[in-house]
């Protein structure tokens, strides 16, 4: 470490992030090996990151939250690569070979059957996710419905895509259980108060959830979520968020 | 520095548990970590970048990357909102470089560049930050236009010392006494802060 150049010297341009790319791998690869800058570096990073909060506070476009829950929801369901744990690797070829010759007419089938239907089920689940976050990127126009009364912190952001033949859909997060026997019900209503029902659907357990209407919501005055114990008829249920819809003049 | 999980409700999961849990893939812990800082983080990138849609995807992309990188962070190195913001600011100075090659600009034009509709009562809503805004406007003119310009603006030190037409040695020089400024108003507000804690 004696031998080492310091770079204290431009420690104030690496925090303010005034370096070009070239400089600043140099000074973090260094940081890497210097606990003295890295110090040094910690407390005017702790400046440079107070500075933030001196800007005004910004409305945040509303579908940004389940876009981001939506692309990582979508790398979450792709599989991890297995580790090598310690006495896997005193496993030789041919003593894996032998015990898998062993025990692999007994159970091949069942362990077969059942790693196919996980399998089966993330993939679906990245699919979907995926699905969502391709959606989003096509862009249109966007309405955040935010949860009411006890349902408060749950919420949804219906999109109604920029591409014609594309379905309008909504990406709730947060939904809370529904009790035995009920759904949530997704509803249009028009100018003149008419409710019409766009989907039924349960709470998946995710954070996200992303629910397509079969019906354009195009004419259509307001959007609403409530919890209902028929799949069809008259809206009869509690209320569980709103939203107007503002069609593009 | 005080980490604004010390003032949360104690029944919150502090900010190091939603790392944590965010290293084991948890969505929730996301959704709570955005719903903490995605405000700061969107105002940051639309400071340094002067569109929205740029910003989004400047924030999208840097929570994006705190999931995929939760395992690498390191609460030794400083705290969960600041370890965010930096990512979320780099990616935002990378953007604006990329767009702009080449971009030394009259003085005047430069400093208009990151600004934005900002207005005083919009500014003083953000009270949780008085002190650092207090210790910015208190420097003088020229230690304050090389931290804002060089850390909102996007700017490197040779493309400040161009604009402002001073050395390169006086950038370097204006940062350094303008953060240590800022930096010992940050720790008299800890002190403060610790004291009414022990009263």
């Amino acid at each position: 470490m004696s031998d080492m150049t310091h770079v204290t010297d431009e420690l104030e341009l690496f925090a303010l992030d005034a370096l070009p790319a070239s400089d600043r791998a140099r000074i973090a690869a260094h940081l890497a090996e210097c606990p003295a800058c890295r110090e040094q570096a910690r407390l005017l990073d702790e400046v440079a990151v107070a500075l933030p909060g001196t800007l005004p506070e910004r409305a945040v476009p509303t579908r940004l939250r389940a876009r981001i829950l939506a692309t990582a929801g979508a790398e979450r369901a792709v599989p991890r690569p297995r580790r090598r744990t310690a006495w896997a690797s005193w496993l030789s070829p041919a003593r894996v070979a032998i015990a898998v010759l062993g025990i692999a007419v007994v159970v091949l089938g069942a362990v077969d059957a059942a790693t196919m239907r996980e399998l089966a089920v993330t993939r679906a689940e990245r699919d979907a996710y995926a699905d969502t976050a391709v959606r989003f990127s096509h862009g249109g126009q966007t309405w955040y419905m935010a949860g009411r009364d006890q349902w408060a912190g749950s919420g949804g952001t219906l999109v109604a895509p920029s591409k014609p033949d594309a379905a309008a859909f909504i990406v709730f997060h947060d939904l809370r259980p529904v009790t035995s026997g009920a759904v949530y019900t997704l509803w249009l209503v028009d100018a003149d108060g008419r409710w019409m029902r766009a989907a039924n659907f349960m709470p998946n357990g995710e954070v996200a959830q992303t629910v397509t209407l079969d019906t354009p919501v195009q004419g259509f005055a307001q959007c609403a979520l409530t919890i209902e114990l028929q799949r069809e008829g008259k809206r009869a249920g509690p209320l569980v968020m709103q939203s107007r819809i503002s069609q593009p003049q | 520095m005080a980490d604004h999980a010390s003032r949360r409700d104690a029944n919150q999961p502090t900010d190091d548990a939603l790392i944590g849990a965010l290293a084991g893939r948890d969505l929730t812990a996301l959704a709570v970590l955005y719903d903490r800082y995605g405000r700061v983080a969107y105002a940051l990138a639309y400071r340094i970048l002067g569109e929205p849609e740029a910003a989004e995807d400047v924030v999208h992309d840097g929570f994006l990357s705190a999931w995929r990188g939760a395992g690498s962070y390191r609460s030794e190195r400083g705290n969960v909102r600041g370890w965010l913001l930096s990512i979320v600011h780099h990616r935002a100075v990378d953007v604006l470089r990329r767009k702009t090659t080449f971009r030394p600009a009259p003085l005047e034009v430069a400093e208009q560049r990151p600004a934005d509709e900002d207005t005083a009562e919009e500014a003083t809503r953000n009270v949780e930050h008085a002190t650092v805004r207090a210790a910015l406007e208190a420097l003088p003119q020229a230690q304050r236009r090389t931290i804002e310009l060089a850390y909102f603006g996007g700017y490197t030190h040779v493309e400040l010392a161009e604009i402002m037409g001073v050395p390169l040695g006086t950038v370097k020089g204006r940062m350094r006494i303008g953060l240590q400024k800022l930096r010992r108003a940050l720790d008299r507000e800890h002190r403060v802060e610790r004291t009414e804690t022990l009263r």
